[in-house]
């Protein structure tokens, strides 16, 4: 099997020249800082170029599987194998979480494995991921194997059950709609106010700069649109009147940033706008990381819900599912709600007594509309947000 | 088995297209099949994916206005970023391999910091040293003179990644140049401007184009450090990368693909366009 070179007619094509002298070039580096077992190796056949090729593959392989699993040493199971959880000595279990939720989860996740351990002798082992809201729902439409997710809307929820890995009546297997953690929205104004801005009907007012999130890349901004639609909406107005407001309101915005955490980057560090419009839990985030500025919480407003589902598909498939039905419910034990009531949530249960110890950090909201209100997310997509619905009206010529 | 012509052409012309591949040497399959894996399977999953639209549908997304609007910004802002980079990066390039100074290693080395650096931490540093209250922006801010967030800081992030291409494809040409060809021509009487135009330019001219062509076609897809220092504004800075998210956001997949293949077909036309203005460049090669 004489292959590139046969010796006698020496023609360099380029395409010749170029794999001769990659070849070159490699067995350069092998021989300067390759083991060994390299030495000999000098391409005079193809096979030696495979069987490089494979101790390649092999390495990288071996590297993958070394540096994906944070340093713990358990073989995988195979997908599919399903059996008793009982009859393992641990399990994994893959959470998939919007951005903000990790430091309520990095204190949860432990607590829940201690009490695992305790009551049925058997290590979880988390694989947690955090990220955007709507790259996290494409991700696990796309093949992401996760057993938990925790979202920042419904919509993306039931995007994952549209897909067929999440059974319908998700909402109903935990406490409070699957709610596990919630917010409001917020306005953030500069040091003393000077534009005196008090309300969402402030925001349409002439002369006056805020910063949103773009409702188009963040899910999370979709909730800022709708406060803003649902105080045009309490005060009175119809549909054309709110989306009067809504477009004055909009026409304020100089910058549209991807997400809510450089939104507050932009407010915050850049000194763009007199307000931003943001959740709650991130702007007691940024005042813990020394941005204090003055910010109202709008009587009017609406309650951002953090939906949690079991993923059904994958934890059949797994064998998860007693586990990660067990973590759910966690999720809304008094322990768990106050790790998310530490990391600025408001609780799952927004009347409980649980919530009045916190008045004084979570002043109850006297006005909060919810989703359901406006027919659920897949309406409310459909009214505002798809293509050529009312806020690509707003932001047309 | 074994076959030793290099080039399909080379051999004897068999019959069928299966057999041809089978009398193709190892160099030939391996690239070929590399291209294939790498490059022509995704493409054609992208062309697939955007070809579910029906025709309608498709022509009716890829000219909406605010795709349309996308399109103006990200072509015509990356041009002018790669054609501001060529005049930049033959400066650089020129000195670079002509002058010795203190510290050239270290400068050389961060011209392919752009490289190095993530996009989105590009981003971030350009928005807060161009924003009014940045280190250059609070310089331009007494002249009226915005530039992040606006189209103007998306030509100063396209400018910054794709600032290394020109002087990479330039440096090994000119140090191949001898400047004896340069005096000679000054010998025989031109002026220094028509030395260069007569003598140093024209052999350069290929690689510059080689180099405006990557810059152009890296700041067409750059989306990183556009999305954070533009204000993503329909018709003022939104660009067409950030268009294809924000229609990923909403789960439309067709609809993002279709934007991505008229991106895709936009630059290659580009691209062909400046592949000729090589090739004609080249009447000046002997």
């Amino acid at each position: 099997m004489g292959l590139w070179q046969r010796g006698s007619k020496r023609r360099e094509e380029p395409a010749q020249r170029v794999i001769s002298n990659a070849l070159k070039f490699w067995t350069n580096i092998l021989r300067c800082c390759g083991p060994q077992m390299f030495n000999g190796l000098k391409f005079s056949s193809l096979r030696g170029f495979v069987s490089l090729f494979l101790v390649g593959m092999t390495l990288s392989v071996t590297i993958a599987a070394c540096s994906g699993d944070g340093g713990n040493t358990t073989t995988a199971s195979s997908p599919g194998a399903t059996g008793g959880s009982a009859a393992k000595k641990e399990v994994e279990l893959t959470l998939v979480s919007f951005a903000v939720t990790k430091s309520a989860h990095d204190k949860i996740i432990p607590k829940f494995v201690q009490k695992w351990q305790q009551e049925h002798n058997q290590t979880v082992v988390f694989k947690p991921s955090y990220g955007g809201s709507g790259s996290q729902t494409r991700a696990v439409i796309d093949g992401l194997e996760a057993d938990v997710v925790h979202l920042a809307l419904g919509f993306d929820v039931q995007k994952i059950e549209k897909a067929g890995l999440i059974e319908a009546g998700w909402d109903k297997e935990a406490p409070n709609d699957a709610v596990a953690s919630r917010s409001v929205a917020a306005i953030v104004t500069r040091e003393g106010n000077p534009k005196g801005i008090k309300d969402w009907t402030d925001l349409g007012k002439d002369g006056i700069s805020f910063i949103t999130a773009d409702p188009k890349t963040s899910g999370g901004a979709r909730w800022n649109f709708l406060a803003l639609w649902n105080a045009a909406v309490k005060s009175g107005a119809d549909d054309a009147k709110a989306q009067e407001f809504v477009a004055k309101a909009y026409k304020n915005v100089p910058v549209l940033p991807r997400d809510a955490r450089e939104a507050s980057d932009i407010f915050f560090k850049q000194g763009q706008g007199d307000a931003l419009i943001n959740y709650e839990n991130e702007i007691l985030l940024a005042a813990e990381n020394g941005e204090k500025l003055p910010f109202v919480i709008p009587a009017v407003n609406v309650s951002i819900d953090n939906p949690v589902a079991v993923v059904d598909k994958n934890v059949d498939k797994h064998g998860t599912r007693e586990v990660a039905e067990a973590f759910v419910q966690y999720l809304f034990s008094p322990e768990a709600q106050q790790e998310f009531a530490n990391t600025g949530f408001r609780l799952s249960d927004l009347n409980g007594a649980q919530a009045k110890s916190l008045e004084s950090k979570y002043p109850q909201v006297k006005d909060l509309a919810t989703v359901k209100d406006y027919g659920g997310w897949s309406e409310v997509q459909k009214k505002f947000f798809d293509d050529g619905a009312i806020f690509d009206q707003i932001q047309g010529k | 088995m074994a076959v030793s012509t290099i080039s399909p052409s080379a051999s004897p012309q068999p019959k069928n297209p299966v057999q041809r591949l089978l009398g193709l040497s190892w160099p030939w399959r391996i690239t070929l099949g590399y291209l294939t894996i790498m490059l022509l399977l995704p493409v054609a999953a992208l062309i697939a994916k955007a070809s579910t639209e029906k025709p309608a549908d498709f022509w009716r997304i890829a000219t909406s206005p605010v795709a349309l609007a996308t399109y103006n910004v990200t072509f015509v802002t990356a041009l002018i970023a790669a054609l501001i980079n060529a005049v930049f990066g033959v400066l650089i390039s020129w000195v670079l391999v002509r002058y010795d100074f203190p510290f050239k290693r270290i400068i050389d080395a961060a011209i392919d910091l752009p490289f190095a650096l993530p996009t989105s931490v590009a981003g971030l540093t350009l928005a807060t040293v161009y924003s009014d209250n940045g280190w250059i922006g609070s310089l331009l801010a007494p002249f009226g003179i915005k530039v992040a967030f606006t189209r103007l800081g998306v030509a100063v992030a396209m400018i910054f990644i794709s600032l290394p291409f020109v002087v990479r494809t330039l440096q090994p040409v000119l140090q191949d140049m001898e400047k004896e060809v340069e005096e000679a021509s000054w010998s025989l009487g031109a002026s220094q401007f028509q030395t260069f135009r007569r003598v140093v330019l024209p052999p350069l001219m290929p690689a510059i184009l080689t180099g405006v062509a990557l810059g152009f076609s890296r700041a067409v897809g750059e989306y990183g450090s556009v999305v954070i220092v533009a204000s993503n504004v329909p018709f003022k800075d939104l660009i067409a990368s950030v268009l294809i998210i924000q229609r990923l956001e909403q789960y439309d997949y067709s609809g993002a693909t279709v934007i991505g293949t008229v991106l895709l077909g936009i630059s290659l036309l580009i691209l062909l366009a400046i592949n000729l203005l090589q090739a004609w460049g080249r009447r000046y090669e002997l």
